[in-house]
């Protein structure tokens, strides 16, 4: 009798085992099955389907405080102008290898978002995955689109298709600390202008303890530029196309880029600088108040300003480097807005792109985050509202260039930054680094 | 068939119910994954297209320079990482088990904290210790008249610095292990010893040791597994760099399926993972658990 009632408990709780292992499949199967029953009914029945409420997903860049509850801000602005639509806003992390990882994952479940916020480097390798909707047919029909810059729709390109349109430039600025120019008895109005000053300058501004440590940095010379955004404008500067779009080809061994980066290499040997990642901003020994040149974002400049009111009105702000006559071209990144190409709502997503885009989103932005706009009619204003600073931005935004929107490119920014590290760690010429890079990736995407 | 037999059969069906849900999850999320990236590597899977390339990707892999570098990588970050974390966690916990030590508990708890701490949080503490500029490390080694160094961004030791912290991290959950091993070792054979004149070093050699043994082979066992799968530290402190010298074969799986959506080819990088780990697996089973049964009697 013992043995029997110990079997049927023993059988019991394996068949208990056995429902609690399957419930939550089939809760969710339930739920699956519900929606799709769902989808169904809305489909049987059009004038039903435009009464219910539509959800897009968003998903804008930055996991920040601030960012969240300004995006926060705009979706509740603009469910309330839009009844019908309700917007799941996501922040994605701001480094593109994470993005890449969500990104990729959305793809696989079929969860891509409707409308996303992107940079420029994922208009050439997503837009080479056809992950996002062409928008040429929308643009021509929105009233607003004479207003845009040539420069956000041109970046917004790939393949002939636009698959987006830039909504913020991102340039990264050269900025100098005008206190500690004057401390190193240096003329903080007359700032260096070509490679040879900043060269002169560095010394100057650097300042060791009596081990000979780095305790003020000259120069924010960054030990890893894995997107390569700080080396790059050397390379233009010094007539280097780096990459050729137009026929697909790698063009970073010619003799400009070899000699930018020998140019930096040397600058490194003088061990002037603070090793740190040029990825990571807070890390960056001018945004700690340790370097009295650095190269940061226009939203790094109002958050060092923020954090350190006493020294806004003690920022200068530098054009990039010329070298001798060549002209100078700085690195000017984008965001941009794209739809996704799965969207099942794309006129919603249209119009949330739209008002993403509007005057009045694209005024505040450029107010809270210092984004230059991108719309011909607000130009004006911004540069008046801080003129030192805004029109040596503006003059990022017109003469810059960001990364090149090739599939490629992160292959590219693999080795090249590779080359970065050999040369500024003094294990290797320039010449041989970028080379060397050249071979390795024309072996992987000659297949 | 006798009433016995039935009964048994009965039994058995009821063991085989118990352990279904185990083998269910197995199978959807272990086997299932397995079977699938190793059919993936033999495709050029790049997210959006997707076709059959036999051998391809496998060819591809011997003329990597990039993946056996981080073979080289991570066998160094396997060896050093498991020796170490294992020895510390055996010397801690030899310490801790001492009685005469005041306060037990407190430091049982305080070494085994870091290993319930998340990677990437770890990661980011340990960024700050490795600052160049004003990081711990680099204020300890200056008070000792040593010039400081660019721990993560030189090559010559970013690849020991994210060792250091490995050993760290691990030490906490191996010491544990062994304290359960060493309070299951009987007293009396260490009474024995010391009667028949066994110093302590003797004792430990010869009683210590060997009655640890299983747990050594289950620390080793897991401990190579796990530093094999080396990606989250390496991800967040260096990316791999400076020079690729701290890049690993996850690492170099998750760039390429993940950044250059080589999904075929990160498979079959993770098929090269997979056998790598199954023939140190086995060779640990076949040598590192002799000698288990013991007899105490």
């Amino acid at each position: 009798m013992k043995k029997q009632s110990s079997k049927l408990i023993s059988l019991i709780l394996a068949i208990f085992m056995l429902i609690t292992a399957f419930s939550g499949c089939g809760s969710n199967t339930s739920a699956d099955t519900g929606n799709t029953a769902k989808a169904s009914a809305a489909e049987a029945s059009g004038a039903q389907e435009e009464q219910e409420p539509v959800t897009l997903q968003y998903w804008y860049q930055g996991t920040d405080k601030a960012t969240q509850v300004e995006m926060e801000e705009y979706v509740k602005a603009f469910e309330e102008k839009n009844p019908g639509i309700k917007v799941e806003a996501t922040g994605m992390s701001p480094v593109i290898s994470e993005q890449e990882t969500k990104l990729n994952a959305a793809v696989l479940s079929g969860t891509y978002p409707d409308v996303i916020h992107i940079v420029l480097a994922e208009v050439g390798t997503r837009g080479s995955l056809n992950d996002f909707e062409p928008l040429d047919s929308y643009i021509e029909k929105w009233a607003d689109k004479d207003d845009i810059f040539e420069s956000a729709y041109e970046m917004g390109k790939y393949a002939g298709k636009q698959v987006a349109i830039g909504c913020a430039p991102n340039p990264n600025i050269f900025v100098y600390r005008k206190d500690l120019f004057r401390e190193a008895g240096l003329d903080p109005e007359k700032p260096p202008k070509t490679w040879k000053e900043l060269e002169a300058v560095v010394d100057k501004l650097t300042k060791k303890d009596n081990k000979g440590n780095v305790i003020q940095a000259g120069f924010d010379l960054p030990s890893v530029d894995s997107s390569l955004v700080f080396t790059e404008p050397f390379m233009r500067s010094n007539g280097s196309m780096i990459i050729d779009e137009q026929n697909l080809k790698p063009s970073f061994t010619d003799k400009g880029a070899i000699e930018a980066l020998q140019f930096l290499g040397d600058l490194a040997a003088k061990k002037d600088y603070i090793a740190h990642d040029q990825q990571k901003g807070d890390e960056k020994p001018f945004m700690n108040k340790k370097s009295a040149i650095g190269n940061i974002g226009v939203n790094q400049v109002a958050q060092f300003k923020e954090n350190n009111p006493d020294l806004a009105d003690q920022l200068g702000y530098l054009t990039m480097f010329s070298n001798d006559d060549k002209p100078a071209v700085g690195f000017c990144g984008y965001q941009l807005y794209a739809m996704g190409e799965t969207s099942g709502h794309k006129e919603e997503a249209w119009k949330l792109m739209q008002y993403m885009l509007s005057k009045e989103i694209i005024q505040d932005r450029s107010v809270k985050k210092l984004f230059p706009p991108i719309r011909k009619s607000l130009e004006e204003d911004y540069i008046q509202k801080d003129p030192a600073l805004n029109s040596v931005v503006m003059e990022y935004v017109k003469n810059g260039k960001g990364k090149a929107t090739v599939p490629w490119i992160s292959v590219y920014n693999k080795y090249v930054s590779n080359s970065y590290e050999v040369v500024i760690n003094q294990k290797g010429s320039a010449e041989k680094a970028l080379k060397d890079a050249e071979i390795a990736l024309l072996k992987e995407i000659s297949k | 068939m006798s009433k016995k037999n039935i009964s048994a059969l009965n039994y058995d069906k009821c063991g085989y119910l118990f352990i279904t849900p185990f083998y269910i999850f197995f199978f959807f999320f272990v086997f299932t994954p397995i079977a699938i990236n190793i059919a993936l590597s033999f495709t050029n899977f790049n997210l959006k297209s997707i076709n059959f390339v036999g051998f391809y990707n496998y060819v591809k892999l011997l003329s990597d320079s990039l993946f056996f570098i981080s073979i080289k990588n991570t066998f160094i970050y396997v060896l050093f990482t498991v020796f170490f974390t294992m020895a510390l966690g055996l010397v801690f916990a030899i310490a801790l088990t001492n009685t005469a030590i005041k306060g037990i508990k407190f430091f049982r708890s305080l070494y085994y904290l870091p290993y319930v701490t998340s990677m990437v949080s770890i990661s980011m503490v340990w960024l700050w210790l490795y600052e160049p500029s004003s990081g711990l490390f680099n204020k300890i080694i200056s008070l000792m008249g040593q010039e400081p160094k660019k721990w993560l961004y030189d090559s010559t030791y970013a690849l020991g610095a994210i060792i250091v912290m490995g050993i760290w991290k691990g030490m906490g959950y191996y010491m544990t292990l062994y304290i359960a091993g060493l309070n299951n070792i009987p007293g009396y054979l260490y009474e024995a010893a010391r009667v028949d004149g066994a110093n302590g070093f003797r004792r430990f050699l010869h009683i210590t040791m060997p009655m640890l043994k299983p747990v050594t082979f289950f620390i080793l066992i897991t401990g190579t597994i796990n530093a094999f799968n080396v990606f989250e530290q390496v991800n967040v402190m260096t990316s791999g760099g400076p020079m690729n010298s701290t890049t690993t074969i996850v690492h170099q799986i998750y760039t390429r399926a993940f950044t250059e959506y080589q999904m075929g080819y990160g498979a079959a990088q993770a098929v090269v993972l997979l056998l790598v780990i199954l023939v140190f697996t086995l060779i640990n089973f076949k040598y590192g658990n002799q000698g288990q049964d013991l007899d105490i009697g």
